[in-house]
């Protein structure tokens, strides 16, 4: 592991609601590119124009051109649903989560190193290994580490940090997630 | 009260107690009940759809058949399946390994519930949970919508059993649910 990763990144963070949505939000976005709500859109639009298609085919058959236009009808509502309503929902459920778990609101102290994540908080120390995660994404704001044991998303805020201390954490992050790194933060020279 | 003590290495039985345990937990009465009433119905869509096509001879009877036979799926099988399911599912994650560390102790004390184990420990009190269960075989500690920590029954005497189950109800009140229990008698 190279040198600069040898020292462990400490950071002290209190997470909100808006950086566990975010989080959230980034982690669907990434770790699962057929559902997004693009593409979800496009399909109900393809089927309603596809059955849209059959209606001047089916202009004697009074029955089959009912069926043409309702499936055409509610796919269409469907590709608007699932644009204008999809992040509404997405946001709701995260919220909703996060006000279920008090635990993940508390003031915690994370310890990064090469292998694993250590957070601390006043009712909780959690140790997660690196390996058990399935993809860490990078935003300007902070980082969300998805796929943990003993709690799925880990979210780390960059916010705050001094730019040294962020640019580091950011560098130990694409280092050991490698291929399993996604963002929108810009990378620096190699990881 | 003196605190409850446990100390258990987690079996795949009992990973897959706790997975159905949760699934109870989620889908209440009303959903399962919803479940068999919808089952029913189909079955007299089906029946009606037959009579339709006998007395007045429209080409239903496909129709009927997939109505009665749907029906009787979700009114004799449905919700069997869907705890052999995730039984089946569960069993699969302990296999990968994916249940987490084997050897854990968890102690009840009268202000909260402590967990130890190579990955985890802590300290919570009762008020922080977000809900927690009680059915034949486990008892869950839900420390979120979708997070809960699965404690054997086996690992307690019968004894044990009943000052958690009290202390539980007391601590959590309407948070904690017991299988088989009715809400007014809690």
């Amino acid at each position: 592991m190279p040198k600069q990763y040898d020292e462990p990144v400490s950071l002290k963070q209190t997470l909100t609601p808006e950086d566990y949505t975010e989080a959230f939000a980034q982690v669907a976005f990434f770790a699962a590119p057929m559902r997004r709500r693009s593409v979800r859109a496009l399909v109900c639009v393809t089927v309603a124009a596809v059955a849209a298609s059959f209606l001047p085919l089916c202009s004697g058959h009074g029955a089959a051109r009912a069926v043409a236009a309702a499936v055409a009808v509610v796919f269409a509502v469907a590709a608007a649903a699932v644009w204008f309503l999809g992040p509404v929902l997405e946001k709701r459920r995260a919220e909703k989560w996060f006000r279920s778990c008090p635990l993940a609101a508390l003031p915690s102290e994370i310890t990064l190193t090469g292998q694993s994540a250590v957070i601390v908080t006043s009712c909780e120390r959690l140790t997660e290994y690196w390996t058990d995660f399935t993809i860490c994404v990078e935003t300007d704001r902070l980082i969300a580490v998805a796929g943990g044991r003993e709690r799925f998303l880990l979210v780390l805020k960059k916010d705050g940090l001094p730019p040294e201390e962020a640019e580091k954490l950011s560098g130990l992050m694409r280092y050991v997630f490698d291929g399993r790194w996604a963002g929108t933060a810009p990378r620096k020279g190699g990881s | 009260m003196e605190p409850v003590t446990l100390n258990f290495a987690m079996t795949r039985e009992d990973f897959t107690n706790g997975a159905a345990a949760r699934l109870k937990m989620q889908t209440g009465g009303t959903y399962r009940a919803v479940t068999r009433l919808a089952g029913a119905a189909l079955i007299l869509t089906g029946c009606v759809l037959f009579a339709f096509h006998f007395t007045a001879g429209r080409p239903v009877q496909w129709l009927a058949g997939l109505c009665a036979v749907f029906g009787a799926f979700l009114l004799f099988l449905g919700l069997q399946v869907e705890e052999t399911a995730v039984r089946r599912m569960a069993s699969a994650r302990f296999e990968k390994g994916l249940c987490g560390v084997a050897a854990q102790e968890v102690v009840f004390r009268e202000d909260g519930a402590e967990f130890r184990s190579e990955r985890y420990e802590a300290k919570i009190p009762y008020e922080m949970f977000y809900a927690a269960y009680a059915d034949e075989t486990t008892v869950l500690l839900c420390t979120a919508s979708d997070e809960s920590r699965i404690i054997p029954k086996r690992t307690m005497s019968l004894e044990e059993q009943e000052r958690v189950e009290h202390l539980l109800a007391a601590k959590l009140n309407r948070k904690f649910k017991q299988e088989g229990a009715r809400e007014w008698t809690k």
